[in-house]
This record gives C-alpha cells, structure tokens and sequence, in this order.
C-alpha cells in the first residue's frame, strides 16, 4: 500500500463533499499571461542512469563496462532491443512513446552534462544543481527563482510559480513567491459552506497578529487563503485532458496533469516543477524490463500525455529534465550503478531544434573516465538552461540567474 | 490555579514532549524545568494499560521476519497501517515522552523507506529492535543495531555488496547521514574502502526447501567478504579482517571528532533551534565524547544549556508533531487509524515515507508553505467537528458550562494561558461555538509552533 495514494484509504475523507462543486470560470487576464514560454521543470532524483537511458551504442566501451546491465542493440522490429536514435545513440524501450516527439522535432537530447562540482552526495549535488551554484552553498536562492525575480514582465499572479510538492523545490527558493501544491482538487478549507468566509476572516487576522505570529507563517497565511481562491475557480474535478490524452496513473502523470491543467486555466503561471524520484540504481536495475524500465515507462508515458493534451500551446511550453547526477560507467556487482557524474538532459517543446543527440562525447575509454570511473561532463548543465532562459523565457539577466558564470549556448533552441 | 512561569512550561511541554496533556503543565511549572529534563530522561514510568490495550490488536507489531513476509505475500494484516497506527498511539499515549521523541529524531536519522523491497515488512523490525531500545541508550549500539538492520541492509543495499564488485550505498550515507557528516573529512576513496569492509554484511535468505528460523535476520556471508587489507580515514584494516572489519569501521566513526558534533548539532537543531547555537552544540558534542557516545547525557547537556530555556517562537511543529499535540491537548480517543494517517499525508509527512535516506527536513522553511498551512488548518477543523473517524473528541468536557468565558477557558487549556487581547477580539465571532473555537486555536499560528 503506498500511503502517499488517498484513493486507497477506505474510510478516509471522501474526494469531494457535496458542497464543494463550483462553476468553472474562464481565465484570461491578460496582464497575467507570461511573456515566454511556460518552463516545466522535471527533477529526476536519486540520480538517474543516463547511460541507459540515451545509449551509447557505438561506444565499444559500453557492453564491456555492462556485462549484465547492458541495454541491447538497437534490432528493428524486437521490442526488447533499443531504439535507434541517430545511428550512434539509441534510446531505451521504454521511452517509445517520446520517440515520434523526437522525430518530429520536438524533443532534443543533450548528453554528457552535468556539474562541474565533482561531488557523489545526493543532497550536495541535488543542492548546487537547483542552486545553479555548484561548488558553493553561499547564494540560498534557487536558479529558477532569480530568473522570475529578474525577469520583469508585470505578471502579478501568485501562482507564478509552482512546485508540484508538499515541500517547495530549492530552484523556487528566492524573493518571488512560490506555492507548493500537492493537489489542486484539496486546495481550500474543508468547512461548511456557510462558516468558510468567517473561518477565512478570523484566519487571515490571527496569522496577521505579530504577538502570536509571524512575518513568514502570515505570507504563507495570506497566500494559502487568495490561491484556494483561484483554484477553487480551476475546479479540479471536471479536468478532461484534450486531444485523446491518456495520463498514467501515478504520482508524476497527476502532477503533470495538473500543470497541464494550471496551463490551461490561464492563471499566470510561469514555471512549474515536478519531481519524479527513484533513480539511486544502486542495485537490481534490470535492462529492458525492471526497475529502471518502471521507472522510464513512466517518465515516457506521463511526458507523451502531457504533450499531447496540452496540443497547441506546447508552442510556448519547454520542459527540461535533470538529474542530481548520473551513474558509474561499470555495474556493480549488484546489477546496479554507484553515484558517478555526467548525465542526459531532455529538452520538450514547441521551440526546441529537437530531432537530434547534442554534446561532444567525452567516450567511455578507460582514460576517459572521470575519477572514480564516471562519464565526463562536456557540457555544464547550466549552457542548457542558459540558453532556456535567453531564448526561450526571454529573459537576458543570465548573470544574475547563473552568476559568475558565462554560458556556451549549444544551439539547442529557437530564439522565441 | 495559576502556573508560576507558565511560558517556560508550555516550552518544556512543547520540546521535551508532544505538547501538554491536562496535568503536565502544572506538573513541569511545580518541579522546575531543569528537574522535569531529568525526571523525562530517565523516565522508566511503564505504558498505561490504555496504551497497552490499543497495541495489543495489532499482531504485526510483534512478528518475526519470516512471519512477517509471509503475513505480506499473503495480504495478511496491514503491516504499515500498524506500524503507523503504533507510532501514533506511542507518541499520543506514551509516559515517556522524550523517549518518544527521540525515536522519531532517530528514525529519520536513520531513515528507513517503506516503499523498498522487503521494507515493506522489515521496517516493523528496525523500529522495535534498532530504533526502540537504543532511542536513549549509547550511539554506538545503536549504529550497531542499525548497521545490522536488515530492513537498512535492503534500504541501502548492502544486502547485494559483494567481493570484487562492492556497493558503495551504504558507506557512503553510513559517513555522510549517519555519522560523521558529508564535511566529516572522507573521501570517494574512503567510500569505496568503507563498502569493501562492509563485503558480506546482508541478510539470510529464505530457502523454501531447507527452512532456517533465522532467514530474514542478519548474516555474515565470509565468501563473499573482501579480506584484503584496507586503508579507512587513514587508518590500515589488516587483511583477514572478516566479519570484523566493519566492526572496525563503526567504532572508528563513532569515536570521530567529527560524529560528536554532528550528532549533537543534529540534536540541537530538533530540540532547540533550525539555527542551533553554537554553545549547545559544543556542550553536547562535549558530553557525547566524555560519556562515551551516551545520549542520554550528549541531550541533557543540549537541554540544560542556557540557549533552550531562551528558545520561544524557535521551532516550528512539523505535521506530525501538530497531529500528536492536537489529539493530546484534545484528550481524544484516537485507534491511530487510516483517517488520521490520511492527514499527515496531506500535510506532506505521512510516516514511513519518505524516500531518501536523509529524513524529513527539520527546518520550518521546508513545512509552513501555503499548501501545508492550509492542510493544517482543516486538520484543526476536522477534529473540531469530530470528523476523522477512529478518533473522538469529548467537546462536553472542554466545555466550562454556561456563562463562563469560552474563549479564555478554551486558551487557557490549549495555550497554558491567555491570548493577547487582539488574538480574542478576533476569536469573538466564534465566542459560543467550541468546535469551531477549537478548530481555530489549533490553526492558529501559535499552536503551529513547538513552544
């Protein structure tokens, strides 16, 4: 039983109370309606498996370093084989549902990127990543957030910014606001109808009190009561994806579903993040059926649903996926990868020049190794999602989003 | 009757237990708070026969491994709404308060998630054997305990690290989360060393055709233990080692320098502060080292020290110190059942679930978002309206009958005292109504805090 699901709790509160139906409101303001694309952030976290998620099949290093793990060559028409990219990089099974977005354009692949920071902790590395600082802990603000407080495009909506969590993703750490947000559907009081704008009042006058509050319990307050507003109004449960979609089932596709719900009621939302965890490979990966291939079946699935629901409007939407860090080059010997180094990055959207593998590969060579046997970073993570946030979110501040550091543009995206 | 020092009260209550019960503010403000951190720390006062009778349905709690993989397969019993439902009762119920809490420092510490393999039975184990008995006890039996957990032997897979081709997860977070910290001074040769020493460490398996009372408990595998030498923090583990090289390991982290400080500045940060003071940290740190790893005396040195007694307003109520308090200060009548479950997964922290083995932050920035605010707030109005099934409130017994102040008696009861004047001017509205009056102190921003 998995706890974080309240479907399965029998007895529990029910999804919905009579009362708690409300007319769907259309959404427009214009002054809210962002001046770039709308960026979706995926945090993949453990440390996904790069090596067998975009494969390198013509490196002859590669079957050597993964005698049991390796994902087998590309074969047409044998579903347990790869999928042929470009000739040189292949695509793991599971993910065949993002292949058509690959060949159509939409889906561009960076490989090798990473951090220079050559740190294996998790929540070091999760850390500089969402920072944009590897290295340095000194800046608490999150790369995301100093692009929205640089970026100066009048949009007043408190739902700029949006965490699919309970807790906020560190990138959203900063001076705009930012709402973490588990559920659209249970975002308000739970009252009588008939006591919710008196409960409201009083709420909203105690957090606002300083002898028994204080200033960051009475934003969180002020923020909560005007956002279950809006929401109230995006009415959850009437949702039906457009243009035949079909979400998973599972936390990831719910949280994409509702983005592609926020998306579309036009609240003012600029960038959302979604994590989706369990990536630390370090044992039992299996190949093409198996942990990881889970894991990429859902990943692929959730992301293919979500393009095809949102239709239209993936014109001015980028999602971009990281990843702490990728794996070791060689297996263990528990049919997994310790923690290791550089990673593949997905690039979704209307304005990506996809259809294609970037980066310069550093190649699994014995000496091309990073130490402690890892692949090499050739591209800073941080080029990509400069580039994001010059051409797509049209923002030029980049020195105030990745400071002290000047990005090489790949030439990953058209200009917006 | 009145307290002499209620305030100082109402912060022991709130740090040192999981908020007042009737009785245990009058109690700490008449022994002192100095004497009430003793009294809490070497409490040996047993389970209430309340207590004692909840537990008692729950068959799981007391399985053995092989019992409990079976009563999994077979869908038999629900190991995690009982393991849940006794940590609830524990923290509600429970006469040695700080005891309890400490178990909950110490199963995040060592955070264990359900979701893993076969943890989804042996967590039941880790908490009754590793984490129970050792929550007050000495460091290094604990870490000893826990490094032969086999629920954290499957979490962080060292049931599969092997001769020749080690698995460097638990090594790496047994030095980076466990002990001496990710700045404690190790390096990614170290880790590689550590997860050569811990080589063979993992769990019997079940074998069908040859049945063993032992399966599912911890076994050392010397085929498959790297016993050549190794070289630790700089220290040489001689070849032929066996069994006893991680042993080496564990004291040489536990004896570290840098585990004192971090284990008391980890203490410090859940008892006292998100922004430890330095004088606490170094008091524990100190206590740790001079008693040999005994927390008992590494947390009287953090408690005693001047900083916590000046701490108000310093910590924030994670969700499920807000559930726990709630259901106490109510007096409610709780089975720790699925509905209340289903409100520490709305407010972000359901037990046993978090993934990684870092724990749930314990810092406020990471709980007093609008979406969990808002999930606090109708957990205040659930229990004011009796509406989370398996738990009920007596609203009679709160009530103090006609014509007396409700909104007094009702903060006296919930705060130990009264509320500023401009706190009851916004309370008027709801002078008559205790469900609702009560649905709003425990989502006040007040009760939101530990003391």
């Amino acid at each position: 039983m998995n706890l974080a699901n309240l479907t399965q709790y029998p007895g529990a509160l029910p999804a919905r109370l009579p009362w708690e139906r409300m007319p769907r409101l259309a959404f427009a303001p214009a002054s809210q309606a962002p001046h770039g694309d709308v960026i979706v952030c995926i945090f993949q976290r453990g440390g996904k498996d790069g090596l067998n998620v975009v494969i390198p099949t013509f490196d002859a290093n590669y079957h050597k370093l993964r005698p049991t793990i390796a994902i087998p060559d590309p074969k047409s028409g044998d579903p347990k084989t790869a999928i042929d990219l470009d000739g040189r990089f292949s695509l793991h099974p599971a993910l065949a549902k993002l292949k058509p977005l690959y060949d159509d354009g939409a889906l561009a692949i960076a490989h090798a990127c990473g951090s220079p920071d050559p740190t294996h902790s998790h929540f070091d590395a999760m850390d500089y990543m969402e920072r944009g600082t590897p290295g340095a802990h000194t800046l608490t603000t999150g790369w995301l957030a100093r692009h929205l407080a640089s970026l100066d495009n009048g949009n007043k909506s408190q739902l700029r910014a949006v965490g699919i969590s309970t807790m906020l993703q560190s990138s959203l750490h900063g001076e705009i606001p930012a709402i973490a947000l588990r559920s659209i559907a249970d975002f308000h009081l739970r009252a009588q109808p008939k006591n919710i704008e008196s409960l409201q009042k009083t709420l909203s006058a105690l957090y606002a009190l300083p002898a028994i509050s204080n200033p960051g319990l009475s934003n969180a307050a002020q923020e909560a009561l005007d956002i279950s507003q809006i929401l109230t109004k995006v009415n959850a449960s009437v949702y039906k994806p457009a243009n035949g979609a079909t979400y998973p089932a599972g936390d990831f596709a719910k949280g994409l579903q509702q983005v592609a719900q926020l998306i579309k009621a036009e609240v003012g939302l600029e960038v959302a993040c979604v994590d989706i965890g369990g990536w630390d490979t370090h044992a039992n990966e299996g190949t093409t059926d198996g942990t990881l291939a889970r894991l990429l079946t859902d990943l692929g699935d959730s992301l293919a649903a979500f393009y095809t629901d949102l239709g239209n409007k993936t014109k001015n939407v980028i999602v971009v996926t990281m990843s702490e860090f990728g794996r070791r080059a060689h297996e263990n010997g528990s049919g997994g990868t310790d923690h290791g180094h550089a990673n593949v990055m997905f690039l979704l959207g209307g304005g990506v020049s996809g259809g294609k593998v970037y980066g310069d590969w550093p190649t699994l060579a014995p000496d091309k190794l990073a130490a402690p046997g890892d692949l090499a970073v050739t591209t800073d993570y941080r080029d990509i999602l400069a580039e994001v946030v010059s051409k797509r979110l049209n923002n030029p501040k980049l020195d105030q989003v990745f400071p002290n550091y000047t990005p090489n543009m790949r030439g990953l995206f058209i200009q917006a | 009757m009145a307290l002499k020092n209620p305030a100082q009260a109402w912060l022991a209550a709130n740090r040192l237990m999981y908020g007042p019960r009737s009785g245990d503010l009058a109690h700490i403000d008449d022994i002192g708070v100095d004497a009430f951190i003793e009294e809490q720390l070497s409490s040996t006062r047993p389970d209430s026969d309340v207590l004692r009778a909840k537990l008692q349905p729950l068959t799981t709690l007391l399985m053995t491994p092989m019992e409990l993989a079976q009563a999994a397969q077979e869908k038999r019993g629900n190991i995690l709404l009982e393991l849940n439902q006794s940590t609830i009762l524990h923290s509600v119920y429970g006469e040695r308060q700080l005891q309890e809490l400490t178990v909950d420092f110490w199963t995040n510490h060592f955070n264990i998630y359900f979701g893993k393999n076969q943890d989804r039975f042996l967590k039941t184990i880790d908490d009754r054997e590793v984490i129970r008995p050792h929550a007050l006890g000495r460091f290094r039996d604990l870490l000893d305990a826990s490094a032969h957990s086999p629920a954290m032997l499957v979490y962080l897979d060292n049931v599969t690290n092997r001769k020749g081709a080690p698995n460097e997860n638990y090594a790496r977070e047994l030095m980076e989360l466990h002990t001496i910290g990710v700045n404690g001074g190790y390096t990614q040769g170290d880790v590689k060393e550590v997860a050569r020493a811990f080589t063979g460490w993992t769990v019997r398996p079940d074998n069908k055709a040859n049945p063993n009372p032992d399966s599912g408990m911890f076994v050392f595998n010397p085929r498959q233990h790297d016993d050549d030498a190794k070289t630790i923090l700089g220290q040489t583990l001689p070849a032929r080692g066996g069994e006893h090289d991680a042993t080496l390991v564990l004291d040489m982290l536990a004896k570290h320098p840098a585990c004192a400080t971090f284990i008391s500045a980890k203490l410090a940060r859940r008892f006292i502060s998100d922004q430890p003071p330095s004088n606490a940290i170094q008091a524990g740190a100190a206590a740790f080292i001079k008693s040999d790893g005994d927390i008992k005396a590494t947390l009287g040195a953090i408690l005693h020290s001047a900083e916590f007694k000046t701490s108000f307003g310093q910590k924030l109520k994670r969700p499920y110190d807000l559930l726990i308090s709630s259901l106490r200060a109510l007096d409610a009548d709780t089975d720790g059942g699925l509905p209340i479950q289903a409100a520490l997964v709305q407010m972000g922290q359901p037990l046993f679930q978090w993934q990684f083995p870092n724990g749930y932050p314990d810092a406020a920035g990471a709980w007093s978002g609008a979406g969990t605010l808002l999930a606090r707030w109708n957990l205040g109005i659930a229990l004011g309206a009796n509406g989370l099934k398996g738990s009920h409130v007596d609203f009679g017994a709160l009530n103090p009958g006609k014509g007396a102040d409700l909104i007094e008696t009702l903060s006296t009861h919930f705060f130990g005292s009264s509320l500023p004047a401009t706190a009851r001017e916004a309370l008027k509205p709801f002078a008559t109504n205790s469900a609702q009056l009560t649905a709003l102190m425990l989502a006040s921003p007040l009760y939101q805090m530990r003391g």
